[in-house]
Parts: structure tokens; sequence; C-alpha cells
């Protein structure tokens, strides 16, 4: 199943096709994800949705080529700048990671190494791409850390990440992200264990930064929250595929796949008036999801009917804004909107992008 | 009817940054002072920091405050002795954040029921077993699950076994520590169903901790919103929503993430800055740095929590915008 | 860093270290006088008991417990650690005849040791399952069961008897001119000994810290910049090694001073250990005393030192 844009069109800054991961595990080889395609556009946050088990984290994780020795990339092409990520050697992704793509990852704490100063950290991450004297370095570094809304730049430099708040440690880990300005950052769940009014600044940053330098988010999440306020366009993950693939506005007002819809039913929000009830999906992720060859959301779902349980499920475009793997969804079985909605959401989607650019020049 | 009253609590704790010369501590909760009626459902919501979970601990038995009393039915729980006490312990109880940490992975789920039901006369051994299975029901779990070890179920099933744990003893009381904050996004409804439904159908009072405002929403009759250790405004639900006082509140309303993108959160409404360390809190009203009202007096007396105007059990510790008549 | 922090921090360990000395030397000498009386370790059948009661007496023997430890602890200060018994050699020049081989032994044990776990260690994490590292682990294994009396006696059959390369004893040739090349053929044999069971155990402990940082977040932030894997490891990784590696020195630096009386016996070489070993056999109250004492202030120096270096090795433990 092709991507929905064309590989060649200049405004795709990734476009993933057919990738698939298996894992090494003490029981034999396990596939725990397969058959993802998407892209990415310049200036694009395109969230991606799914809980533990999912495969959001290994996707990005595969892109990079930090997969832990245990995977490896069985399938599937990831194009970048005109090359195949995925058929590259480390030495050849290093001209790439860090410079065009960038990652930040959830906990700083742990990700940032504890011995080295902040500045030793951000400076390695300039000077691996440029060719420029440490003094300029330490001085592009100053500007990063401000810009990324850290006081005291010149301080931070010389602490180490265990002095720092959690918030302030992530705002470090996208500073070194935005080192050599990349076409787009990979931001897997970066915010999660982080305060709600932090995780808002940094959310925020995010956008900020996104809109102007016309970079690219890949954010990765659990929390459809966040997915709302920031992504563009959204890939639903589950068990390790992607069910519905559309935009944000789309995804919220008519949900293609039974399991995004059950996820809007199952998550409270502060804007619910009293007699919300929040429908609780029954069952969890069957633990052998890897070797399921049907539908993998089956077991779980209201609309599950015999011929769900024997098919392969295949992503198939229902109309011109969503993707959904289900084949009742496809056959017109369950009752959802149309084409009208399409519309509605591109026009949406083009005025937030306006609002959100105007209130950056104004400041 | 008041079931509990919590009056002045204070707690603090060695900082483990003292070297020589003054011992710093962490306060942790500060003046607290609250209640709760038998039957609802309080909500506490706070970010790191904040003490909540510290309160929920104070109240049910696991720490002792510095300062201040706990009244349980009309009882300080730091004074009652010997059975009463006993009882009392059973009569509050808790439900741990973290399902993987919170249960003996080396007992069946079997011993960890039947022990303190059988230690504290809840259950002969001729009737033990028969209770659990009852109990097992009750949170929705199969009864095969009395023979197996916590490892052979997922985390929301171990939490649903936490539950039933807490229920075994009949308490008045649960303390919910943060029940859903580990579980995934798909199976917190489940456990926050769960515990509604049990609310319900036994009567029970809960203390519902968490971090986040939707789900607490959700829950809760009445919530406690806390920040750097003191309660900052405390209002029943919908009125803490639709008629919001504290600055701080405000922004943490704001800065929750609604799932709908046509809403999208005013960058105006974020907050800027840290949460401040509860070592060196600053002075007079701690949220006073990042708060866009704060004048001169802010810097210098800390707000008591007063009603505000036209609702009595409203309290913000705000003056500013309680003399505004809103915020 | 924070020097101030550091300043006072190391006041602090010295100041403690005081009564900590003290306590452990009453102890010390509370014990020794349970073993037995050093007297009966010289007379013969013929002594009188008269003589005997006038001999202790004369060494100071008959005085009550605390009178004695306090006569010994009034002489430690004016720097006088008392005479041998059997000797009747000042302990301090007997210690400082002796400590000089033994440091010199073990010190460059200890370095030959580190030299060798180190890089052996991490490159063995570095290549985890494979062979070379599955025989870097079994060589350990065979290290570290090796008795060091027999991996002695084997080395002294090949190289003495056998092939007559290297001496078998002592530490310069007797009647020769002495000089460096000698010493250091002296010393290539129970320094060998002496290090290779705790070269065995340094390498098993230095490759599992190394497999535990490699599993680290922070590691795969760093790959992330596009730095390259050599600077990854290089950089990121061995720096963390390096706590560690310091408390692996920490805790063998007191062996400085205790030497091996093993080894120092089958080689002859003239250390501590064997005049330690003697003075316990004779009940030599001084010597033991004076032993001990220099063994816990090593050992308390040693865990100051490693404090130190941990500080400056790791800075999230700097003190405010």
């Amino acid at each position: 199943m092709k991507a929905m844009t064309n590989v060649d069109d200049p405004d795709v800054m990734l476009s993933v096709n057919g990738l698939e991961i298996t894992f090494k595990t003490d029981q034999g080889d396990r596939v725990f994800l397969r058959d993802v395609d998407f892209d990415i556009r310049r200036g694009e946050v395109l969230g991606v949705v799914g809980e533990s088990g999912s495969g959001k984290s290994i996707t990005a994780l595969s892109l990079m080529g930090l997969l832990p020795n245990a995977g490896r990339v069985t399938d599937g092409e990831a194009w970048f700048k005109g090359k195949n990520l995925l058929s590259m050697t480390s030495d050849q992704l290093d001209e790439i990671r860090g410079k065009h793509l960038a990652m930040i990852f959830q906990d700083a704490l742990t990700s940032l190494n504890p011995v080295l100063t902040i500045g030793n950290q951000i400076i390695e991450a300039i000077r691996a791409h440029q060719d420029i004297s440490k003094a300029k370095a330490t001085n592009l570094a100053v500007d990063l850390l401000d810009r990324v809304g850290l006081a005291k730049p010149k301080t931070i430099l010389n602490q180490y990440a265990h002095t720092l708040s959690g918030g302030m440690r992530q705002r470090v880990m996208i500073a070194i992200a935005l080192a050599s300005e990349p076409s787009l950052i990979i931001a897997d769940e970066a915010t999660s264990s982080l305060d709600v009014t932090i995780q808002a600044q940094i959310m925020h940053l995010l956008r900020e930064l996104s809109l102007e330098r016309d970079m690219s988010v890949m954010l990765i999440t659990h929390d459809i929250g966040l997915i709302a306020q920031m992504a563009d366009r959204v890939l639903v993950m589950y068990a390790g595929e992607v069910v519905e693939y559309t935009d944000v506005f789309t995804m919220f007002e008519a949900p293609g796949h039974p399991y995004t819809r059950a996820l809007l039913d199952t998550v409270p929000s502060i804007e619910d008036d009293k007699d919300r009830e929040l429908t609780a999906i029954p069952g969890v992720v069957p633990e052998d999801y890897y070797a399921i060859n049907s539908c993998r959301f089956a077991g779980r779902c209201e609309f599950a009917q015999q011929q769900c349980r024997e098919t392969r499920q295949v992503m198939r475009p229902l109309d011109d804004c969503r993707q959904v793997r289900c084949m009742r969804a496809q056959n017109n079985e369950l009752d959802f909107v149309h084409s009208t909605q399409c519309e509605a959401s591109k026009i949406a989607l083009a005025r937030r992008k306006e609002e959100a650019k105007k209130r950056l020049s104004q400041g | 009817m008041i079931l509990l009253r919590v009056e002045n609590l204070t707690k603090t704790y060695p900082s483990p940054d003292s070297g020589f010369g003054k011992r710093k501590r962490i306060q942790a909760v500060t003046d607290v002072s609250l209640t709760i009626d038998e039957g609802e459902t309080l909500g506490l919501v706070g970010e790191s920091g904040s003490g909540k979970s510290t309160l929920g601990r104070i109240i049910v038995g696991l720490e002792k405050p510095d300062s201040g009393e706990v009244y349980f039915r009309g009882r300080n729980i730091a004074e009652v002795k010997g059975k009463e006490k006993i009882q009392l312990r059973t009569d509050l109880q808790i439900v741990f954040q973290d399902p993987w940490a919170s249960l003996n992975p080396r007992k069946r789920i079997y011993d960890t029921l039947s022990a303190p039901m059988l230690f504290h006369r809840f259950a002969t051994k001729e009737n033990v077993e028969e209770k659990i299975l009852d109990l097992l029901n009750k949170v929705g779990l199969s009864s095969d699950a009395a023979q197996r070890y916590p490892h052979e179920f997922s985390g929301g099933q171990r939490q649903r076994i936490g539950i039933a744990r807490a229920l075994a003893l009949q308490p008045k009381l649960i303390v919910a520590d943060e029940p859903v904050s580990a579980l995934d996004v798909s199976i917190r409804a489940q456990i926050l169903n769960l515990l509604d439904e049990l609310q319900e159908e036994l009567n029970l009072t809960l203390l519902f901790i968490a971090h986040g405002l939707a789900s607490i929403k959700y829950l809760s009759d009445r919530i406690a919103v806390m920040y750097c250790g003191r309660i900052v405004e405390i209002a029943e639900t919908e009125a803490l929503f639709s008629n919001t006082y504290h600055p701080y509140t405000k922004a943490l309303i704001a800065s929750s993430p609604v799932p709908d993108p046509y809403r999208i959160q005013e960058p105006e409404g974020l907050l800027a800055g840290e949460i401040p360390s509860n070592v060196d809190p600053p002075t007079g009203c701690y949220f006073h740095p990042r708060c866009s009202l704060a004048e001169e007096s802010c810097c210098e007396i800390t707000p008591e929590l007063t009603p505000v105007p036209g609702d009595e059990t409203h309290l913000a510790a705000c003056p500013i915008t309680i003399a505004r008549g809103g915020s | 860093m924070n020097k101030g922090g550091l300043l006072r921090y190391v006041l602090k360990r010295l100041l403690i270290a005081v009564p900590v000395l003290i306590g452990i030397t009453i102890i010390d000498y509370l014990l020794m006088n349970l073993a037995g009386n050093p007297i009966d370790m010289m007379i013969g059948p013929r002594i009188t008991e008269a003589a005997k009661q006038a001999k202790m007496i004369e060494l100071g023997l008959d005085q009550p417990f605390l009178m004695r430890y306090w006569l010994w602890l009034k002489e430690l200060l004016n720097g006088n650690m008392g005479y041998s018994i059997t000797t009747y050699q000042p302990v301090t020049q007997m210690i400082s005849q002796n400590m000089g081989p033994t440091v010199l032994l073990m010190g460059t044990s200890m370095l030959v040791s580190f030299l060798v776990a180190i890089p052996t260690g991490i490159y063995s994490a570095l290549k985890q399952y494979t062979v070379r590292d599955y025989v870097i682990v079994g060589t350990s294994f065979l290290f570290i069961s090796i008795p060091g009396f027999f991996l002695a006696l084997v080395l002294v059959y090949l190289f003495s008897t056998q092939l007559g390369w290297l001496p078998s004893s002592g530490m310069k040739t007797l009647g020769g001119s002495g000089g460096l090349i000698d010493i250091i053929r002296h010393m290539i044999m129970p320094v060998i000994v002496m290090s290779a069971s705790v070269t065995g155990s340094n390498v098993r402990y230095i490759r599992s810290s190394m497999l535990e940082i490699l599993q680290q977040p922070y590691l795969r932030t760093a790959e992330s910049k596009g730095i390259g894997r050599f600077k990854v490891i290089s950089k990121h990784a061995i720096r963390n090694a390096m706590l560690p590696i310091v408390t692996l020195i920490g805790l063998q630096l007191p062996m400085l001073l205790g030497g091996s009386v093993i080894i120092e016996q089958i080689f002859s070489w003239p250390g501590l250990g064997l005049m330690t070993m003697s003075a316990i056999l004779n009940r030599d109250f001084p010597v033991i005393m004076g032993v001990s004492l220099l063994a816990a202030v090593a050992v308390l120096m040693a865990n100051i030192i490693t404090d130190i270096l941990y500080a400056i090795v790791d800075p999230t433990i700097r003190y405010d």
C-alpha cells in the first residue's frame, strides 16, 4: 500500500513504505511491526498515537538507525532527501542524523550523559556537522539555549543534567536536536514524564520552532489531547500496525477505525459535562499480537464479526482524507461521515496554521 | 456527615542536600486543612511537589505529620490506641500507583488477599476462599485469578487486584493514589468506571489523587488543587471549572490538552517559569513569581483559603481574584 | 566543581577518622591480649618463674590493661611505636625497612592488574556474545581459581629450575651490585602471581559495569547526534566507566600495605607480610599493634582518596 503522496514531491520530507521490523527473542524471531506506510511533509506535524506495544517507538528508532541489537528492519524503505535510510550503514547514517534528522527522547535525565556538562553535549552536537571553532560553537550553544527558553544560558553550559529540572532538561534536549537545523525532529513521548504546565510550555515551543523554521515534527504520544493540539495529520497505531491514517480534524470528527472511535470514547476531557460516560474498551492487547494475521483489534471491537477474525486486514482509503485498516469500514458497513468532512478538515487545518503563523509574527 | 477532617497538617522531610550548618527541609505539605463527607469523592490534583501523595499517605496513616491533626469520625487518629487503632487501619485503605511494585511477586493472589482478612477476622479459614472469590468477582476478575502470581497479569488486572486488596477489609475511606497513571490509555476507563461503581455499590468514600485534571473531573464531586504543599483552591467540580478563581487553577486548566482540535490552547494562558523547589519556596504566596496578577502584597503575605463571593463551599487562596469576584 | 564543598567533605572525613582510629586500636589491643602472653614464646623449660616475672616487669607487661594501653598510646603520639619484643628493634624502623619492598611489589602488581584489566574488560563488554568475549571470561575464571601458591610454584619450577631465566627468591641477587634490572628480574614472578587472580576478578567487574553502561539511554542520544560509533564509546561510555573503576581501585588500595604473606614467603620477598607473620606467631605485641595501626590508617586514607576521586569523576555526587 503506497503512502498518500508522491515520493518525488519536493514537499515530502520523509516517505516510509512497507516498514517491517523483526526482533530476536528467546522464543525466536517476532515481527513486532509490519506494513507501515506514511509520509511527512515539510513543516507538518505528524502525530503518531498508540499505546504500549503499538510499535510507535520502534518505528522512530528504525528511522534513526537506533534499534536495539535484538531488532532489525526486515522490509520496507524510508526515503529521506533522496536516500533510503533503512539501507544505510551506521557510518552513512551519521551524516544524516543530528544534521537533517534529530530525535528527542522521553526521559531527559537518563538521555543526557550524567558526567559531561550540558555545554559539552550541545557543542558536540554542533561540531559534529559543522566545521567551526569551539568558541563559535559555544556562542551558538548559548543562542540555542536561549531560543529554547532557558534563562541564564551561559550558566547552564557548565552545569550537569541532574541539577536541572525535568522541563529544563527537555529544553536542553530540544536545543541539542536543533543544533544543526534539522528538517525533521522526532519527539518520542518527549513530555510524558513532565508536569502538565511544563508540558504545555514545551509543546508550545515545539510548535513555534516548527512554524519558524518550516521544520517537520513526528510527534509520538499516547495522549490524544496532545494530538488534537499539535498534530496536522495523524497515524493511529495498534499492536504493531497502522490502523488509521488521516488528518487531525477528521480523526476527531469522523474517525474511520473502530479503535480510534473507541479511544475517543474512552478518554476523559476537562471539557466534558457531568453526564459524560467513559466507555471502557474491554480486554487488553493480546499477548501474541505479532502472530495474529487477521484483525488484531477484533478481540475488543464492538463491531467485530467472523470475517474480521479470519481475513488479513489491509489499509485502504475511505475517502480523500482517511485510510483505515478495517474491512467492515471499507465495505461501508459502519456508519460514518463521508467526503464533506474532508473539505471541512482542509479548511480548518489551513485556518489553524494561519492563526498560528499570525500569532508567531506578533510575538 | 463529615467522615474525615484534616486540620493544619504540615509535613517536612530532611533534604538530601544538607551539609554543615542549617539543615534544610523539604516542605512537602504545609498547613493543609480539609474535610471529606461520607460517600463523596474528593479529587486531589497537583503537579510534582504539590504534596498530594504525601497528604494521601498521612491520611491513611502511612506517615505521621510534623504538626496538625487527622480526625476520622471525630477521633484523632494519632491518639487512638489498641483495638480501636487496629479497627482504624481497616477503615482507611489505599490503592497505590504502581501496579507492578505494589504486589508481592512471590505470593499468589489468594495469599495476598487472605492474609489481612484472616488477621483481622473478616473471614475464617472456612469462608475465606468464598470471600476472596466474591472480591475478585467484584473487581471484574475471574475466580482462577486467585491461584496465580502477579506476573501473570497485565497492568490493568494488577490494579484491579490492588483495589480488591483495598476492599478486602471493608474500609470506609479509600485513598486512590494515581491509580491509573501507570496504565495504558485504553484501560484507564475500565479502572475509573470500576472505582465509580464500587463507590456507589459499597457507599465508599474516595480520595482520588491524580495529576490529570480530566480524570479527576470525571470521578470527583469536589476537587482540591494543590501547589507546592498548599491547597490553593477547593470547590465542587462544576464550580471549579465554570467559576475558577485561583490563577494557578486557571493555568492548570489552560495547560491540560483538550482532545478537540477546534479548541487550541491559548499560549497566553500558559504558565511561564518552573515549579518552585519545596526546599526554598517563594515568600508570601508560593505562586506569585509565575502569576500574571501578582501585586506587592503577594510576595509578603501567604494567603489563606477564603470563601469566594456567593459560594461558601468554594474556597480560594487568592485575595486578588476574590476581591474582583472572579479572574 | 564545588571546591568549597569538597574541602569541607574531606575535612569532615578526616575528623571522623580520628575516633575511628582510636576505636580500632582499642579493639585490636583487646583482641591480642586474648591471644596470649609473649613471654611464653621466649622461655624455655629451665627459666624460673621469678625470672619470667622480672622479664615481664621489664617489658611493662605486668600493668593492668588500661594502663598499658594508655602508655602505649602516649608513646605512639610521640612517634614511638615501641620495640619488638623478639628483636628489640624499634617497631617504626622495622616497618619502614619492610614497607618499601611490599609497596613496590603490591604497587607494581596493582598497576599491571589495572593496565591489563581495564582494556580487557571494556573490550570484552563491547564484544559480548562473541567467541572473544567467552575466551576472556573463561580465562578470567581460570586466573581467579588458580591458587596463588600453586601458580607460584609452577612458575618457579618452569622459569627458575628448568629454564634458569629468573631468580626464584629474594629481591636482589646476593652479593650482587643490585640495580634496577636486577630487582625487576626478581619481581617478575611474584608480580605475575600477585596480579593474576586480582586481574581475573577486575576484568569480570569492569566488564559487567561496562555492559550496564552500554544499556544506558544517553548512549542512544549520543549516537543520534551522528558523532560516530567510536566516539560514542570512547567519549560517552568510557567516561562513565571511570566510576566503577575508581571503586575497584579504592577497594584494592589497602592491599598496597597489606601485602601477601604467602607470596612473600614463597619468594622470600623481604616485606611486611613476612614480618607480620612472625610477629603474630611470636605474640610480638608492639609489632602487631604497629602493623594494625598502619593497616587501619591505610584503609581510612584509601577510603578518603576514593571518595575524593569519586567526587572528581562523578558530578552527581558533589556536595553542597
